[in-house]
């Protein structure tokens, strides 16, 4: 008999809670324990991991789950970076700058989201990318207040000197912000964003009001990405327009195409992927985008649904063989 | 005069569906010119005519796929003109379409949660799993028996037979219990056992729910064995409206649509 196959396509997710359990056994225990015997430098470059998880998470929520690429993401988590770095300047308030940088490009994401899901995917991605251009020009224009090119040099937190103790507070922010995410997908909310990837016309047709239901999405990947913007600010110390750059917006597209779009953990392992690579060619050679794009190029000829997708394709290999290895004991015996 | 075929509604003489001087232009092509008529609850009604006729065109018009050039449509006393398609689906008005429409990599049982959560305007609850909703799964599971799937409901869509996608297809439509479903051709591209299956499934939903079912159709013997009423739609007029004995009877009929089947 057929069997039904649970595939992770459009946002098909097969995951269950216990992959919580060990993601935050990993992260918890396994990575600092590891870590405290290195230089900070390795806990720094977790910490960076995980920031850009949280990063690929809030854009995959729009592109693996809605099917809308967005090409202009760098806009929500630049406007989080320099928002949470003025807040830091002049109030020096953590609490004060995670909320003002995942709120005000939220708020961005509500005026911009609305003329972009009007159109259709193309012309999303293109209009994403043009107001995404827009707000890199402001900040690299408005001098007086941005600092322009020269960028701006973010006041250190005082309790969060330690790298080891930033390292665990990132990870706590951003645990309970991808478990948010995965709320949301596996909510009705959630299922309706899969309806959408999957027929469009269809869900307009069980009566839900698909351009409001993928603007809230947006507004979600800008909140998340603003949030992920805005403990990027502290964490890195000196900010520039670079982190608002269209090539800021690539980032989370490479990450997801790598680790797998279908997948709710695809953009994770992407994350990882990405800056252990980079960190690792770069020690060889100053063109590390070159020797990335051509192993990007390779995964994505060997499995479209990257990383996670070629683990399941040995995942299904194994088991299949392990029946075929028991029926043939049954049959011995 | 006798009118025969009002005999068989005469019980309950409630209008769903009205529609008035319906017009369509598409440039300088009328799809549908001055179409008048109205659906009565409970009584199966059929959609005729040869390709091109403006079927598939009335009922984008109806369902809100796009507004109609001039004329008026009216849904249970309202006037729905002009309306999105969402609104008018949220009020008890649901359609099928030609091509089947369903979401191919979701499971049998979650196309139809998906219709659910849109009835029950679930689809803004984001912080609850949908897994733990009992309301919804059980009536989900209620819709899957009712279009036979219960032996196949976690199975992925798009390895189902066209014909079991067809009865996904007209299970999304019907699990928001609307009071008006409109069938696009749901034969269209089957073989005669498929399509006999789509039909005794039509009169078995018939039997067991509220809705009223409006069909568009090719094929004359489907048209003819299951219908209450027929109305035949000729270059966008409406022709003939009658019972199928009526239509079978009429001489225009004959002339320009049936020609040499009867």
């Amino acid at each position: 008999m057929k069997k039904a196959i649970h595939s992770p396509a459009c946002g098909e997710v097969k995951d269950s809670l216990y992959s919580w359990g060990f993601v935050i056994a990993v992260t918890t225990v396994a990575i600092p324990l590891i870590f405290s015997q290195f230089p900070p430098y390795y806990i720094k470059l977790a910490s960076s991991i995980m920031i850009m998880i949280l990063y690929g998470v809030s854009f995959n929520l729009l592109y693996g789950y809605t099917g809308y690429l967005s090409f202009g993401q760098a806009a929500y988590f630049g406007s989080g970076v320099y928002v949470s770095a003025l807040i830091l300047r002049s109030t020096s308030s953590l609490p004060l700058a995670l909320l003002g940088g995942s709120i005000a490009p939220a708020l961005l994401a509500i005026v911009f989201g609305y003329f972009c899901v009007k159109r259709s995917k193309l012309y999303f991605a293109m209009l994403t990318l043009a107001f995404a251009q827009l707000i890199y020009t402001l900040i690299f224009k408005w001098r007086s207040l941005t600092g322009g090119d020269d960028g701006i040099v973010v006041p250190r937190i005082p309790y969060l000197h330690n790298p080891l103790t930033f390292y665990f507070f990132i990870l706590a922010l951003v645990l309970v912000s991808v478990f948010i995410h995965w709320v949301i997908v596996h909510s009705p909310f959630g299922h309706m964003l899969k309806s959408i990837c999957q027929n469009q016309e269809r869900t307009e047709f069980i009566g839900v009001p698909v351009e409001k239901q993928v603007l809230v999405a947006f507004i979600i990947a800008g909140f998340f990405g603003g949030l992920a913007g805005a403990i990027y600010a502290p964490f890195i110390g000196v900010i520039s327009p670079k982190l608002v750059h269209w090539t800021m917006s690539l980032t989370p597209v490479i990450m997801v195409v790598f680790g797998g779009a279908k997948h709710f953990w695809g953009p994770a392992i992407g994350a990882i992927v990405y800056i252990v690579l980079k960190d690792i060619i770069t020690l060889y050679t100053d063109n590390w985008l070159l020797v990335f794009g051509l192993m990007l190029l390779i995964i994505v000829l060997i499995s479209p649904r990257g990383v996670m997708g070629v683990l399941e394709n040995i995942g299904t290999y194994i088991k299949k063989n392990i029946t075929k290895a028991n029926l043939m004991k049954e049959r011995i015996n | 005069m006798v009118l025969p075929r009002r005999s068989c509604f005469q019980r309950k003489m409630t209008i769903l569906l009205e529609t008035t001087g319906l017009t369509k232009d598409f440039g300088k092509f009328r799809a549908l010119d001055n179409v008048s008529f109205s659906i009565e609850k409970g009584v199966l009604t059929s959609l005729i005519g040869p390709n091109g006729a403006g079927k598939t065109t009335f009922y984008n018009c109806i369902t809100g796929k796009f507004p109609p050039t001039s004329g008026k449509i009216f849904f249970k006393e309202e006037n729905i003109t002009g309306l999105p398609a969402h609104t008018i689906q949220q009020k008890g008005l649901s359609r099928s379409f030609q091509i089947v429409s369903i979401f191919p990599e979701l499971s049998v049982l979650d196309n139809i949660k998906a219709a659910l959560i849109a009835k029950a305007k679930k689809n803004w609850r984001m912080l609850s799993f949908l897994s733990r909703d009992r309301v919804i799964h059980e009536e989900a599971m209620n819709m899957v028996e009712l279009i036979g799937m219960i032996d196949r409901a976690n199975w992925l869509c798009h390895t189902l037979s066209h014909g079991d996608r067809r009865r996904v297809d007209i299970g999304i439509a019907l699990a928001a219990r609307p009071d008006l479903i409109l069938l696009d051709e749901p034969t269209a591209g089957m073989n005669p056992k498929e399509t006999e299956e789509v039909i005794q499934l039509i009169n078995y939903l018939r039997g067991k729910t509220e809705t009223t079912f409006f069909i568009t159709e090719h094929d004359m013997e489907v048209v003819f064995s299951i219908s209450e009423r027929i109305i035949v739609l000729h270059q966008g007029k409406v022709l003939a409206d009658g019972t199928p004995s009526e239509i079978q009877e009429n001489p225009s009929v004959q002339e320009v649509y049936l020609g040499g089947v009867l």
